[in-house]
């Protein structure tokens, strides 16, 4: 694992007007798999899009690669090789997977369908929509659809918000192995996720969120299961 | 009426549809860029008419070349006009509600309809033909030159605008930003520069359908509201935030006012195509081609 690609320091993010992450400390390597738990409204959402300049960070530093994010525009910090996939999926509806992919690399038309066609390595299933709407397809379509997009620019690092959910359990069995290959091909991953089975099974370390402030950091094998359960349960145990 | 004189008259009606088609197209391509209706389209179509009167002297008349070739010359200037059209009109209040933004087109429609009569006057003026003369006899049909320019032009320039929007990489992100700017952003578009080019192209058709309406029409300064009410229309008939209901509209409106004026008169046709506005509210407000779930092209 090489040194880290992703780094926050001190980062509180405000939404909603409160303080959705407080005091952040958090770290990434290419390679790594950073599994971040939490309940809803920990503050999982809120990070990831504070990273990729969506939600302004209230104090704190973010670097890439050494450099400063904070002075860098949302569509900056994506060419810079820092992939987003969010909750939710967030399509375009109205336009093909094919065009959606297109839109989402600025390399030249040969390297794009060379880099569709690596994707679709990765994800066969792509192969048979990629002329359809996205509007048009299952849930588990779509979040492939949306991994997919992600990946188009080729990030080195990639943002992963609830990549299970709503989804069925036998697309979440070929979803998550494919994130942990992206991961031995090189790329950081900062996934964040409710399901603890399906995060520990790909993850490196786990990080856990509880309202808004990280209380465990640790490698996978670090920490037991009932022990993480415990920290995403106990209410008054962080206060 | 004679077989003859009906082609006549549908041709006449082809060719009118299709420059609203432009007027049109420029006017849900802002829609479904910044979600605000652009109301000044219609005076910027007016000044695509005046830029032409302008232009025609410098290029077509003294240099002998036909008045097809201003058609990039205005659409050039007007793309530029539509730059700076954005940075008046949109961005610095894309952060305040809606209205504002209405408010702003508005007004820069008004300042456009002003400057307009003070520099050419209030009165009608002609603009230049697209290419002068008759054109082939077909069936014992007379087709003028200039219809079929202004028809194979706006042909040309719909089946461009919809082959840019829908093949090329600028055309997909342009889209992409239409649909969800922020998720566009995050995928390494810059939203900024997709929404002045789609104002840039929205006034370049707006420019097209200028030049080409002036010569049949003419042009005046306060032409603009017509203008703006027929791309109103035309998007409420085809269907809202929809390029191809945006053209099929303009098309039907284009035949619907020069059959019935045939018939009747201008004034009926106007008329009635506003009856037929409000029934297609009351009947189908969605329009002939429904918008599907959020799908702004």
């Amino acid at each position: 694992m090489s040194a880290a690609l992703l780094e926050l320091r001190n980062v509180s993010v405000l939404r909603g007007g409160g303080i959705a992450v407080d005091k952040l400390d958090l770290s990434v390597s290419g390679g790594e798999i950073v599994a971040l738990l939490g309940l809803n409204g920990a503050g999982k959402s809120s990070l990831l899009r504070a990273i990729m300049g969506l939600e302004q960070s209230e104090s704190g530093a973010g670097r890439f690669r050494g450099r400063d994010l904070g002075m860098l525009a949302t569509a900056d910090r994506a060419r810079l090789g820092i992939g987003y996939c969010p909750e939710g999926r967030r399509l375009f509806p109205g336009m093909t997977v094919s065009d959606t992919l297109h839109a989402a690399c600025r390399a030249p038309a040969r390297e794009r369908a060379e880099r569709i066609a690596e994707i679709t390595r990765l994800f066969p299933l792509l192969d048979c929509i990629l002329k359809q709407d996205c509007w048009r397809l299952s849930g588990g379509q779509q979040q492939v659809v949306a991994i997919a997009r992600a990946l188009m620019s080729a990030p080195e690092i990639l943002l992963l918000d609830e990549p299970s959910l709503g989804l069925a359990p036998v697309i979440c069995q070929e979803l998550f192995p494919a994130i942990r290959r992206l991961a031995d091909h090189g790329a950081g991953v900062l996934l964040a996720e409710q399901s603890l089975t399906h995060a520990l099974s790909i993850a490196d370390r786990v990080a856990v969120l509880h309202r808004g402030r990280l209380v465990l950091d640790a490698p996978v094998g670090g920490v037991s299961h009932d022990r993480l359960k415990h920290l995403l349960l106990s209410e008054g145990e962080h206060g | 009426m004679t077989s003859l004189a009906l082609a006549q008259i549908l041709l006449n009606g082809l060719a009118l549809g299709a420059a609203y088609a432009l007027i049109a197209l420029g006017f849900v391509i802002v829609i479904n860029a910044v979600g605000a209706v652009n109301f000044a389209q219609g005076e910027l179509v007016m000044a695509g008419g005046f830029a032409a009167i302008a232009i025609a002297p410098l290029v077509g008349d003294a240099a002998g070349l036909p008045g097809l070739l201003l058609l990039p010359l205005v659409m050039l200037l007007m793309g530029g006009l539509g730059v700076g059209f954005a940075h008046l009109a949109y961005f610095p209040l894309r952060k305040r509600p809606r209205v504002a933004v209405f408010v702003s087109t508005i007004a820069i429609g008004l300042v456009l309809q002003h400057l307009a009569n003070a520099v050419f006057g209030a009165a009608p003026r002609v603009g230049p033909p697209l290419i002068a003369g008759d054109g082939p006899v077909v069936g014992g049909l007379t087709l003028s030159l200039q219809q079929l320019g202004v028809l194979g032009s706006a042909a040309l320039l719909v089946s461009a605008t919809g082959l840019f929007l829908g093949r090329t990489q600028t055309g997909r992100r342009m889209r992409a930003v239409a649909q969800d700017p922020e998720m566009a952003a995050a995928i390494g578009i810059r939203p900024a520069r997709m929404i002045t080019l789609s104002f840039a192209l929205a006034v370049a058709l707006a420019g097209a359908a200028g030049l080409l309406l002036s010569n049949q029409f003419f042009v005046s300064p306060n032409d603009g509201g017509l203008f703006m009410l027929k791309a109103y229309i035309a998007v409420t008939i085809g269907g809202w935030g929809r390029l191809d209901g945006a053209v099929l509209g303009a098309l039907l409106i284009g035949l619907f006012e020069t059959l019935v004026a045939a018939f009747t008169s201008y004034l009926v046709a106007e008329a009635l195509l506003y009856g037929v506005l409000l029934a297609m509210l009351a009947f189908r407000p969605s329009g002939l081609l429904p918008e599907r779930a959020r799908t702004r092209v």
